[in-house]
């Protein structure tokens, strides 16, 4: 059976991350592997392993910091937030991406039309 | 800006990684087990649960890894762990490790240390001491008809050349002499030159101190005032900077220092400058005294300049051939003066830089073939290593790890070894056989890089070939073959097989050069050196002119210093000499043209000419030369006696090849040479009777140079006899035991007269052999070190071939091979190997010792003799070297060889 899921784009996994911790303040790892899932309704196909790169990636460009803490059901878990530069990057590429966004769709409607 | 950050926060983590690593673990495992409680929430059980959530996240070991690339720095990292990785598999072999690493070391090691000697001693001598010494000439006639060279000119041919101003810039004459330093606790003889002002000048070298000579100063009557060298001003001195206007007594005439040169300011073959005072006016051309040295102008072709000084020659001829016959055929031309003063020695280097050249070679060979062993032997891990998911880049890299590793070691100790060779063989070889400072004589970068390039070239590239081969590999098969399949190693084989054929062909060329080295060596001391040295002592004497200004003082002096030294207990008999053999380095001995009485003065080949030599009767006794025709000089030779001569038999062979020489009545004529010994030979046409023959006595230091015509006339018979003279004695004892008794009784003669360049002629001939011999003992060192290689070589071929045809000989070794035909195949392989070797070194020896000609003695460079016995030595060797593996090979088990491992 085809998978039907899509494949997270090369780049956009950095967008999606921030995103999440702009939105929900400071996760775990697997709390923003959840929250990519419940948002995705299971469509994004994720290696949840896949996140810890991109994560380590985004916290050495200083976008995100980490901070050893307790989750809720009292295990120690590595908690990542949002950096200042993180929130200017996030603003950045939403810029960014909406531009692409709107090309591109410009561009499948064009070729529909044609 | 961001750059940065990730490079220190990864350069960080590099150094803990095992905290950041305990860190990532904790904090996976902690995602699987919240993974694993929501899966068991919605009813998995454990192991379900389990499962599924290492589904969900992915593969944890490459999560992992990804992430560790990502978190250090990827190839310093991993360069660590191949450093520690390939050092631990270098240790599982330490053996053929170590033995790489030596033979590297060696190599590098002696190449550069030879070659650093080699170029210190020929291509840089003298260019840091004086810039412009690539345009430094010397102006000398070439007489084909005598086929002798005449370094010394007259004045009018100084002048003449002089006047060539569009071919030199500059032009000078200089007179090598030697004087009494009367300065300090003893006198000393000190080497001195005689300069124009324009001679120090040209060389573009100032002063240190003061200044160097004025115009005014070089010209008759002129300032007496003398230039010292650095070295001198050091020793006599103490390097005192007030130095300037003292006076010091040369030869007992006052002379005014005006100037010190700087450190290693040798030139022209002294240790102090004195104005040379020529008179221009001059107008005799038969009395040539002084080297012309010139300085071509930029961009003046040597060639350029011998085409103008021919037509200065034909000039001479047209002017002056009548009256003098010498100038028919007189060819000036110019000789590069670094090239004069190392020509001697060129060939000895060049071929000693060969073999080093040839030493790498083998060297590189060597390894090649340790490490294409060593790396065979390796395929299954490597296949093993790549079928476990390591990249080809990443194997690549671990084998160049180990090749690199390897190399490095060698270049380390490679260069130590050089460090501590240099001194050493600097120290071992007498400072007068280099042709340059001690001190000038370093470990040359230049050559140590390339030395070590090469090695580290051949180390990566024969390190890589396995690696290389990965790729075309099927990994499956090589490892299921247990190793390396019978015929896929073909490739393999053969390319060790050309390295062994053509390391065995380079040590047999290099064995060849050494072999005939030492042929030629032998027949050289076994040369009639035309004397008896044993238990002989010379030194010489220099007899101020202040106190010995006429011919009856000096006449005198010698006369009363024989019969003193002869009368000592010791000593049985002494006489004089203006020169002793093997005492000068080239054939620049004071000549004398003569005419032979009933011949017509001088034929077409313009006139006779020989060495010229004044001796006392004691002379030919004490020295040993053996009288072949007539009688030597006698007493009866007086002052008032006829006029006599002595000949060697080089020119009674040439003059009267009937043997009657004897009897004959030559005249002397135009002088050549050094004023020292022979301050003013009047001109006199007094005939000499040849009264004996004498045999050849080989003069200067150039053992095997032809021996020329030489003429011996008696001391008392000179009407301005010289006034240095070599005093020869022949004593019982061993010689040295009389140098205090010798000088005292010169002391008794007159106190103030110092006597030096005491030796016993042992010791010149062994100076004089000392070149030659230090060339055949690095040859031969040389010989030997590459004849080592080559075996090992071989024999880790062989080695290798048995330990990967363990199956192939125990399939043999059970359907019936007896040991003894398992021994043949291995030594017939080993001995196909060494005749194809040795073939390729014959065609090589007979191509490459030509260019040894030059350095040989009566010996061909394809002395089929020599040739023969080193091929006989080399098959030899390579049987030996065969043996060891065949004996191997015959002690496998066919049982355990058939059972694979």
């Amino acid at each position: 059976m085809p998978d039907s899921r899509a494949e997270v784009l090369q780049g956009t996994l950095d967008l999606i991350v921030l995103k999440t911790l702009h939105a929900m303040g400071p996760l775990h790892g697997y709390g923003i592997a959840m929250r990519i899932q419940q948002v995705s309704e299971d469509l994004l196909k994720l290696n949840q392993g896949t996140l810890y790169p991109a994560l380590l990636r985004l916290e050495q460009k200083g976008w995100i910091s980490s901070k050893w803490g307790v989750s809720d059901n009292n295990r120690k878990a590595k908690y990542y937030s949002l950096t200042n530069s993180g929130l200017k990057q996030l603003a950045a590429e939403t810029a960014s991406w909406e531009r692409m966004a709107a090309v591109i769709g410009r561009l499948l409607a064009g070729t529909e039309g044609a | 800006m961001t750059r940065l950050r990730i490079f220190c926060s990864r350069l960080i983590r590099i150094f803990s990684p095992r905290r950041s690593d305990q860190e990532m673990d904790a904090e996976f495992s902690a995602h699987l087990e919240m993974l694993v409680e929501e899966n068991m929430r919605r009813g998995m059980t454990r192991e379900e649960a389990l499962q599924s959530a290492r589904r969900e996240f992915g593969g944890v070991e490459q999560t992992k890894e990804s992430y560790r690339d990502l978190r250090g720095l990827p190839f310093p990292e991993t360069l660590f762990q191949d450093v520690r990785y390939g050092l631990r598999m270098l240790a599982k072999t330490p053996t053929l490790s170590a033995v790489i690493v030596v033979i590297l070391a060696v190599g590098i090691g002696c190449g550069t240390a030879l070659y650093s000697l080699i170029d210190a001693c020929l291509f840089h001598t003298a260019e840091q001491t004086y810039p412009t010494v690539q345009r430094w000439e010397a102006v000398r006639a070439y007489l084909p008809g005598q086929k002798r060279f005449v370094n010394y000119l007259s004045v009018p041919e100084i002048r003449e050349v002089k006047e060539l101003t569009e071919l030199f810039e500059n032009v000078g004459a200089i007179h090598g002499d030697s004087f009494t330093l009367g300065y300090g606790e003893f006198p000393e003889r000190i080497l001195g030159t005689r300069v124009t002002a324009s001679a120090i000048t040209m060389t573009h070298v100032k002063p240190i101190l003061g200044r160097t000579f004025r115009e005014d100063e070089d010209r008759p009557g002129g300032a007496a005032v003398v230039v010292l060298s650095y070295e001198l001003w050091q020793r006599k001195f103490s390097g005192g900077r007030n130095i300037c206007g003292q006076v010091i007594r040369l030869n007992s005439i006052p002379y005014t220092i005006v100037g010190v040169m700087p450190p290693h300011y040798g030139l022209w073959g002294g240790e102090l400058w004195i104005p040379l005072q020529l008179n221009w006016a001059d107008s005799n051309r038969a009395d040539r005294r002084n080297w012309i040295i010139a300085v071509l102008r930029k961009g003046v072709s040597e060639q350029q300049a011998n085409a103008r000084l021919q037509a200065l020659s034909k000039q001479l001829e047209q002017q002056y051939g009548t009256t003098l016959p010498e100038y028919r055929d007189w060819n000036l031309s110019a000789w590069n003066i670094e090239e004069l003063v190392l020509g001697g020695v060129k060939p000895a280097f060049l071929v000693l830089a060969g073999a080093v050249g040839m030493l790498l070679l083998v060297v590189c060979a060597d390894v090649a073939i340790l490490l294409l062993a060593r790396a065979t032997s390796r395929m299954r891990e490597i296949a093993l290593r790549a079928v476990l998911g390591a990249g080809r880049g990443r194997i690549l890299r671990q084998m160049l790890t180990e090749s690199l590793l390897l190399s490095f070691a060698g270049g380390a100790l490679g260069i130590v070894i050089a460090k501590a060779c240099l001194p050493l063989l600097v120290h071992l070889i007498p400072h007068l056989w280099l042709t340059t400072e001690p001190e000038f004589i370093q470990v040359n970068l230049a050559a140590l890089a390339v030395a070590c390039g090469i090695a580290g070239v051949t180390g990566i590239l024969f390190g890589l070939a396995p690696a290389l081969q990965v790729g075309r590999q099927n990994f499956a098969e090589t490892i299921r073959e247990g190793g390396v399949k019978v015929s896929g190693e073909c490739g393999g084989r053969s390319v060790r097989s050309i390295l062994v054929v053509a390391e065995i062909a380079l040590s047999m060329v290099v064995v060849v050069g050494a072999a005939l080295m030492a042929q030629s060596y032998r027949r050289l001391e076994n040369i009639d050196l035309g004397f008896r040295p044993e238990h002989v002592l010379s030194f010489e004497i220099a007899l101020p002119d202040t106190n010995y200004a006429g011919a009856s003082q000096i006449a005198w002096f010698f006369d009363r210093a024989v019969g003193a030294i002869g009368a000592l207990p010791g000593a049985q008999s002494a006489g004089v000499a203006s020169g002793r053999p093997l005492g000068d380095r080239t054939a620049d001995l004071f000549s004398r043209d003569f005419t032979i009485e009933g011949r017509a003065a001088g034929d077409a080949r313009g006139p006779e000419n020989a060495i010229f030599r004044i001796v006392s009767p004691g002379y030919f006794g004490s020295m040993g030369v053996r009288l072949v025709q007539g009688r030597t000089l006698s007493e009866q030779d007086g002052a008032n006696a006829p006029r006599t001569a002595v000949i060697n038999e080089a020119m009674a062979r040439q003059y009267w090849p009937l043997g009657d020489a004897i009897g004959q009545r030559i005249r002397l004529g135009a002088q050549y040479g050094r004023r020292e010994a022979f301050a003013s030979l009047a001109p006199d046409d007094t005939p000499l009777t040849i009264v004996g023959v004498v045999c050849n006595v080989k003069q200067i230091r150039e053992i095997d140079a032809p021996v020329r015509a030489e003429l011996y006339v008696p001391l008392d018979q000179q009407a301005n006899p010289p006034r240095i003279m070599n005093v020869v004695v022949k004593s019982r004892l061993e010689p040295a035991a009389l140098t205090a008794a010798i000088r005292s009784a010169i002391a008794t003669i007159d106190a103030e007269q110092p006597i030096y360049d005491l030796d016993t002629m042992d010791q010149l001939v062994a100076d004089a052999f000392g070149p030659k011999r230090l060339t055949l003992f690095l040859l031969l060192f040389l010989g030997a070190v590459v004849l080592v290689l080559a075996s090992v070589g071989l024999y880790a071929t062989l080695a290798y071939s048995v330990s990967q045809r363990r199956k192939e000989i125990g399939i043999r070794m059970a359907v019936g091979a007896q040991a003894g035909d398992i021994r043949r195949l291995v030594v017939s392989q080993g001995t196909i190997l060494a005749l194809c070797g040795v073939a390729a070194g014959l065609a090589g020896s007979l191509a490459l010792t030509q260019l040894m000609h030059a350095l040989l003695y009566n010996v061909s460079a394809s002395d089929p003799l020599t040739l023969l016995g080193v091929a006989t030595t080399l098959v030899g060797i390579a049987l030996l070297a065969s043996y060891v593996p065949a004996h191997r090979a015959m002690g496998v088990d066919p049982m355990t060889a058939l059972r694979g491992e």
